[in-house]
């Protein structure tokens, strides 16, 4: 139980440190202070026990497939507002400045909801074994040890890149939202296929041999790049389509951005 | 390239079909599956209807299906799965993994 209670929660908790961290390591260079990162998990809490307690009713909407529209909405959301933040990354110093409250925005959305999401995954877990007859107490410090190991690898996350120069962090950090937004989108698509929104095709690969998808690295390549050893043609198709839109984004935004700096 | 986007955009447009499919039903009790093997029909869609009758969530899991839901104590929910190819594919339940484990054979 208490080894199960580890890793349920190590795997919630670990995607939302690793958003968290790589957003937080380049909050400073956009102006956002500690208490908008504060704000964020608190909201993002409440939300998540708001969802948690009305997940019954959410369940069964859409004839029982409202779990996957509402989680499909979460990470298309969060998507969007990472690509929109990795695209206004790229502004030179003096604009960005004029789009702090946009940043700051984009910076926050996703925490928050990735943090709804997976924080009512984690309530729900924990507290079906209060109103069970099974023990509690392996579960709890289960669940304690597991978000310590997932805050410390957040942290260590952190720490490591803002010890890196601002150019080389802002480059790293733009490429790992980058793959981790595509990640999110194709579990998104996963989602719409599980609910049968999106019409199911066989598997396009199966690397299971190679990389199972419940081994460590499995997992936290699913964290990171959103790996699945199975994935269907469509979640391939989006996350190449989202990364080359990333990128679009980025390439256009800069070519605009340069244009308009020598035009002034 | 015209051919290979004309192709993406036909599977795209074509994943908005539904079409009707068979229910299988699958129940969870004292944190087990029952039955805990199910037989479907191989390269076919199937609506799988989960009844958990315990008091406690559940959350269906599968990595080989790529599927995961949960399920709230005394509440049913359906998942879609397949088409499949012929094979065996396990399945657990994520908050009870010593326990309630089954597979799906395709076939």
């Amino acid at each position: 139980m208490l080894l199960t209670a580890i890793i349920i929660v190590l795997r919630e908790v670990l995607e939302i440190a690793l958003l968290t961290s790589l957003l937080a390591s380049v909050g400073k260079y956009i102006g956002i202070r500690f208490h908008h990162f504060a704000l964020a998990l608190l909201s993002g809490i409440t939300f998540a026990y708001l969802y948690a307690k009305n997940l019954p009713t959410i369940s069964e909407l859409f004839d029982y497939t409202g779990q996957e529209w509402i989680n499909s909405i979460l990470q298309i959301t969060i998507y969007v507002s990472l690509a929109c933040f990795i695209i206004l990354l790229c502004s030179n110093p003096h604009r960005m400045n004029n789009l702090k409250r946009l940043m700051m925005c984009l910076m926050l959305m996703p925490i928050v909801l990735a943090l709804t999401r997976e924080g009512s995954e984690i309530y729900i877990y924990i507290d079906s074994f209060f109103h069970g007859n099974r023990p509690v107490f392996p579960v709890v410090v289960g669940s304690i040890i597991g978000s310590c190991i997932g805050l410390s690898i957040g942290a260590l996350i952190y720490y490591a890149l803002i010890s890196c120069p601002l150019e080389k962090r802002l480059t790293i950090v733009k490429c790992a939202l980058a793959v981790t937004a595509c990640g999110i989108l194709s579990q998104a698509v996963s989602l719409l296929l599980q609910a049968d929104v999106l019409h199911s095709y066989p598997a396009l690969w199966n690397s299971s041999e190679y990389l199972a998808e419940d081994s460590a690295i499995g997992q936290l390549l699913y964290a990171i790049l959103g790996y699945e050893a199975t994935p269907a043609p469509q979640q391939v198709i989006v996350y190449v389509v989202g990364l080359l839109l990333i990128i679009s984004g980025v390439v256009i935004h800069k070519y605009y951005g340069s244009k308009r700096a020598i035009d002034v | 390239m015209k051919k290979y986007f004309m192709v993406v955009i036909a599977l795209l447009a074509s994943s908005l079909v539904a079409a009707k499919t068979p229910i299988i039903e699958i129940t969870i009790k004292d944190h087990l599956f029952y039955p805990s093997e199910l037989v479907i029909p191989a390269d076919k869609k199937v609506k799988l209807l989960v009844i958990n009758a315990d008091e406690t969530a559940e959350e269906f899991e599968s990595y080989e299906l790529n599927r995961e839901k949960i399920i709230t104590g005394n509440s049913k929910s359906i998942i879609f799965i397949g088409p499949l190819p012929a094979g065996r594919y396990p399945f657990f339940g994520e908050f009870y993994p010593k326990t309630a484990q089954g597979v799906i054979i395709a076939q």
